[in-house]
């Protein structure tokens, strides 16, 4: 059974198409990361995922439940991290969970998930005076109230620092490892690649790519700069290493010779160099970052 | 069922952010001052201790059915838009709970003012050494409870159909003056349309039915049968009237509901 399963999802806000036709599936026990930039349409996907908002056509099933037919029996197994809440206004940190605990029927223990958090020494104040990061990390507590099967985390590190992106990293690697599903979005590409087993990208409201992150950067292409220094003319060795399979483009600059290739074939490169008479005197590889792909895929042609 | 957490947790706000004790608490100062004007007026000879229901019937009329509005119409709506709703709704809850819970939980609110308010009036009257009028005041009670409850959900309705709490305060003061005063030119105006426009001879007899229609002129009738001061009270003037309550208070919200649970949050 797949945790999530969207059927040619669309959502119209008047004129404006926010989702033009979603076919995504997401598979139980893998963490799923949602990508794009701001306005692509992750918030509305997510706002249907939870039955906030009504598909204007398609259908959602989540954890085998049609969304609009049961939200409440899916709400019961799915926890949820929304963007653009607020707290409770008369309740403490601990209150909001003993709540979420009673809603979701299960017996947790509120200072163990709020030190999980990292709030243990703030469980007794009112969760209107907390910060941005404190407000969020509540609300990851309460998502993991009653071992859900499936986390829907929308942009989960708003607002934290450093250490507390590490932390709901951590956390959700040990729910995937718990056997829960994990959904987060976000437009910050670095929690995606650290994290995620698979991503889609949305662009426009149209799902672009779905793929590991790995397979993206092969569907991209060329995925590696090789960066060698000879000890003569690079112009000289260029044309012959043009033509090495797995090598999408030479150029030379500062010198040297600028090769983008695939990852697998950079020792095969330097082989072809020495072979075509090259003598190399350093080289230096670096790996097309996500960012690099996520631009080919919301701006460029791809 | 997990509108009772709901319902539960409407309460436990109104306790922490003192909304009640500040309710009950106005309600309790109002029917003390009513109740000591009412013994002054008792000792010069104007009135009789027993007439104590007549001097409650001003607070009735506007007290119970602002505060009810007042309390209902920001309830769904400001959590709506402020995020809360969205925290809520995150967890096993329906729109079906948020309704009914926030419905449940601010009449109790509502409910315990009155209880409060109609109480202190009555120790007052105790306290000076004079009868009080049980039966009439239990009465009293049941009909502005029932008004009460017309009018918050009035605004339940309301702060469940409309998108920001600007148009909710619209809402409900519209509701207000609509029922409270503009209703009551509503039977003879109609009374003057189905006279083919012209001044009816008599009155006809569903004018009265049609003014009990507004919660506020059933309630008016309501004490009436409470007060006993029209002899010749329609029983079933009284019946219609006290159906129009029950009739608003599942409308209303029902309405709202239907509204709510269509519309993207």
């Amino acid at each position: 059974m797949d945790a999530i399963a969207l059927r040619d999802v669309t959502k119209r806000f008047g004129d404006v198409h926010a989702l033009r036709g979603i076919d995504m599936t997401v598979e139980t026990g893998e963490v799923f990361g949602f990508l794009g930039p701001n306005g692509a349409g992750k918030s509305t996907t997510i706002d249907l995922l939870l039955h906030y908002a009504r598909p204007s056509s398609g259908s959602i099933t989540v954890l085998g439940r049609d969304v609009a037919a049961e939200p409440v029996a899916v709400r019961r197994r799915v926890g949820v991290l929304p963007e653009d809440f607020a707290p409770f206004e008369t309740m403490t940190g601990r209150q909001h969970l003993a709540y979420a605990i009673e809603a979701m029927d299960a017996d947790d223990d509120p200072s163990t998930l709020l030190a999980r958090v990292g709030l243990d020494d703030d469980g007794d104040r009112v969760a209107a005076d907390y910060s941005t990061g404190m407000t969020q990390r509540l609300a990851l507590a309460m998502a993991l109230v009653g071992e859900p099967d499936l986390l829907v985390l929308d942009e989960p590190s708003t607002g934290l620092d450093p250490h507390g992106v590490r932390r709901m990293r951590e956390i959700v690697r040990a729910e995937r490892d718990r056997g829960a599903t994990v959904f987060f979005s976000s437009h910050i590409l670095g929690q995606v690649e650290a994290v995620a087993d698979r991503v889609a990208i949305l662009r426009s409201g149209t799902l672009v790519a779905v793929d590991t992150i790995d397979g993206l950067r092969e569907a991209v292409g060329a995925d590696t700069e090789l960066r060698v220094e000879l000890a003569a003319e690079p112009a000289a060795i260029a044309p012959a290493i043009e033509s090495v399979d797995g090598v999408a483009a030479v150029t030379v600059s500062d010198g040297a010779l600028r090769i983008d290739c695939n990852a697998d074939d950079k020792l095969r490169v330097l082989d072809e160099i020495r072979a075509a008479g090259g003598t190399i005197r350093d080289f230096s590889s670096s790996e097309a970052s996500l960012e690099d792909l996520f631009v080919t895929y919301t701006e460029g042609s791809a | 069922m997990n509108w009772r957490l709901i319902a539960r947790k409407e309460i436990g706000d109104a306790v922490r952010n003192r909304q009640l004790p500040a309710i009950a608490g106005t309600f309790a100062l109002v029917y003390a001052v009513v109740a000591v004007l009412h013994l002054r007026r008792v000792e010069r000879g104007f009135v009789a201790p027993i007439d104590l229901v007549d001097q409650f019937a001003l607070p009735g009329m506007l007290l119970v059915p602002v505060t009810a509005l007042l309390l209902a119409a920001g309830a769904i709506v400001r959590r709506r838009s402020n995020g809360q709703l969205t925290l809520l709704l995150g967890l096993p809850h329906d729109r079906r709970d948020v309704v009914v819970g926030t419905y449940v939980g601010r009449y109790a609110v509502f409910l315990a003012s009155l209880v409060t308010g109609v109480f202190a009036g009555v120790a007052v009257v105790v306290a000076a050494g004079h009868t009080v009028p049980v039966g009439a005041v239990l009465a009293y009670v049941l009909a502005s409870a029932g008004l009460g409850l017309a009018y918050l959900a009035v605004g339940i309705g309301i702060s469940a159909t409309v998108r920001t709490q600007t148009w909710a305060s619209f809402a409900v003061f519209g509701a207000l003056l609509c029922f409270l005063f503009a209703w009551r030119f509503v039977p003879d105006g109609l009374t003057y349309v189905a006279a083919g426009f012209e001044e009816p001879t008599t009155r006809s007899w569903w004018a009265s039915y049609v003014g009990a229609c507004s919660p506020s002129i059933a309630y008016e009738r309501l004490l009436d049968a409470v007060i006993g001061s029209g002899s010749d009270t329609d029983r079933s003037l009284v019946r219609f009237s006290a159906a129009v309550l029950l009739g608003w208070a599942v409308l209303a919200p029902a309405v709202g509901y239907r509204r709510f649970a269509r519309t993207d949050l």
